[in-house]
């Protein structure tokens, strides 16, 4: 699914934001990146849908090489995959029905599967009932939560979300873990990138921890402080 | 790409306009203003320009035979001159003629110049030289002049006045193009700088465009779109502004008949003013919209 070797990212600048990262994520797994700001989540988030490529290394993400990639075959590399946002990214001017069938309509799909999928996927995260209002009348977490029925879909194998719960209070932020654990249980590799403690620890998974670029710890079930290591 | 989805490109081009309501009337607005005062300008620039050409056609050349010439060699001149290259026509105005002319003129302003010739005709037989083009008056004048033509006692080609009117024309051609191109340049612009706005203002829409897999061409259509509709409706109004101006001044202008308006060939047809400025408007809109996104998308 996810393959990553000795991949590094450098800026303009100089400034190094990965450093000689290699992973590898199975089909179906749950992965948390974590690690404080500034430590190349995003970076390596980005270079999975595909908005950078390395400077050095290799990355192939559903058997496709990232950097080899040609601009035009990127559309539909990134229809097999969803993208949350921290800020939700969604259209104010659109209802919540609208919202999620944009990303199906973007990709030409015809009126009457966008009528049949809308309903699913609004359904896996438990807000069908909303599907008339406008973001603006939703809550943060609802808001979040119409973001990853829009990731779903286009049927995504992997879902990638980059701080989901940045904006959420600890209870709806919960929530949404639930709604992501749901989803890897139907099959989607899902990897997200989180400074949410309680999200981490919530239920243990895969955790990879990420430093000045570099990995510095990946563990199978994993917190987010190491057992070894006190929290600072 | 499927029905579907080009119908859903254009409703989203028509929701776009519809939702930047403001933005939509003054980018409007403005092309209808620049491209009337381009339609406007070149209109003007072209009928002053069919005027300044259809003038030479009034000045012929007149050559005038030695009076001693007879009707031999008046018709020997007319086939020679009939045959330099560049003219269009000859005309033989004989002394007989210019007489009685002469006399029509003399009972019309009551005077007695032929009574009192008593029966003489001191007036030369005369050829008139039409040129197929002005700018080779001059050398059919001189062909004229020279010892070729022994019989011409003198030609008078007006040779000032043409050469003003040429000069005319070729400011007018000159003048008129520049300021044409630099209203060109500037219409560009408004259409350049109100997609360029709406790209702004619709960023976040098209970041997401992008995030879900939409196409290049997907993303770029409906601003295309709208870049074209920009020119093409700004162009229908100006159209429509020019040709209530070019009425009414038309009007106007048939109260001052004059010689030095007829012979001017009527201007093209009021469709065919619509239909070039409204391609024009189209055109420049596909263009500039070309340019903006091109520029511009890469910073979304």
């Amino acid at each position: 699914m996810i393959d990553l070797h000795n991949v590094s990212v450098e800026y303009d600048e100089g400034h190094s934001a990965l450093r000689g990262v290699s992973l590898h994520v199975e089909d179906g797994e749950f992965v948390f990146i974590i690690g404080a700001t500034g430590a190349g989540k995003s970076t390596l988030l980005k270079l999975l849908y595909r908005e950078e490529t390395p400077t050095q290394g290799r990355v192939v993400v559903n058997g496709s090489d990232v950097a080899a990639m040609r601009p035009g075959d990127v559309p539909r590399f990134r229809r097999r995959m969803g993208v949350v946002f921290q800020d939700f990214g969604l259209l104010p001017g659109l209802t919540v029905f609208e919202n999620v069938a944009f990303a199906l309509r973007v990709t030409g799909a015809r009126r009457r599967a966008i009528r049949a999928r809308v309903p699913e996927c609004l359904e896996t995260v438990g807000l069908m009932a909303r599907c008339d209002a406008f973001p603006g009348q939703l809550s943060g977490g609802e808001q979040q939560r119409v973001a990853i029925a829009r990731a779903l879909a286009n049927h995504p194998a992997l879902l990638v979300a980059d701080e989901p719960t940045g904006n959420l209070d600890p209870a709806t932020s919960l929530g949404i873990a639930e709604v992501l654990y749901r989803i890897n249980e139907a099959g989607t590799t899902v990897v997200v990138s989180t400074h949410d403690h309680a999200m981490v620890d919530n239920q243990p998974r895969r955790v990879v921890e990420l430093a000045a670029g570099e990995v510095i710890r990946d563990e199978a079930q994993g917190t987010y402080q190491p057992a070894a290591r006190p929290e600072a | 790409m499927s029905f579907s989805a080009f119908a859903f490109l254009v409703d989203d081009a028509a929701k776009s306009i519809r939702r930047n309501g403001l933005m939509s009337i003054a980018a409007l607005t403005t092309v209808t203003v620049a491209m009337a005062v381009l339609g406007g300008s070149l209109f003007t620039i072209y009928r002053l320009k069919q005027f300044a050409d259809s003038q030479p056609r009034r000045f012929e050349i007149l050559a005038f035979v030695e009076p001693k010439a007879d009707a031999a060699a008046v018709e020997s001149v007319r086939d020679r001159a009939t045959r330099i290259p560049g003219v269009a026509a000859v005309r033989v105005y004989t002394k007989d003629q210019a007489l009685r002319d002469l006399q029509a003129e003399d009972r019309r302003q009551h005077t007695e110049i032929v009574a009192s010739l008593e029966g003489i005709n001191p007036l030369p037989d005369r050829i008139d030289v039409r040129v197929s083009d002005p700018a080779v008056t001059v050398r059919v004048a001189n062909e004229l002049r020279s010892p070729r033509f022994p019989e011409i006692e003198q030609v008078r080609d007006e040779n000032d006045a043409l050469s003003k009117l040429i000069a005319l024309s070729n400011v007018i051609r000159n003048v008129g193009g520049a300021v044409a191109v630099l209203l060109f340049i500037a219409t560009a612009f408004v259409i350049q700088n109100t997609i360029r706005l709406t790209i702004y203002a619709r960023r976040r829409e098209i970041r997401v465009m992008q995030l879900v897999g939409a196409t290049s061409a997907f993303i770029r259509l409906p601003f295309l779109l709208e870049g074209t509709f920009y020119g093409a409706a700004g162009a229908t109004a100006a159209a429509c502004l020019v040709l209530f101006v070019v009425s009414q001044v038309s009007i106007y202008v048939r109260q001052f008949q004059t010689p030095l308006t007829q012979g001017v060939p009527p201007a093209v047809s009021s469709g065919v003013i619509v239909v070039m400025m409204v391609t024009t408007g189209a055109a420049v809109g596909i263009a500039t919209s070309v340019i903006s996104l091109r520029r511009f998308l890469r910073k979304v």
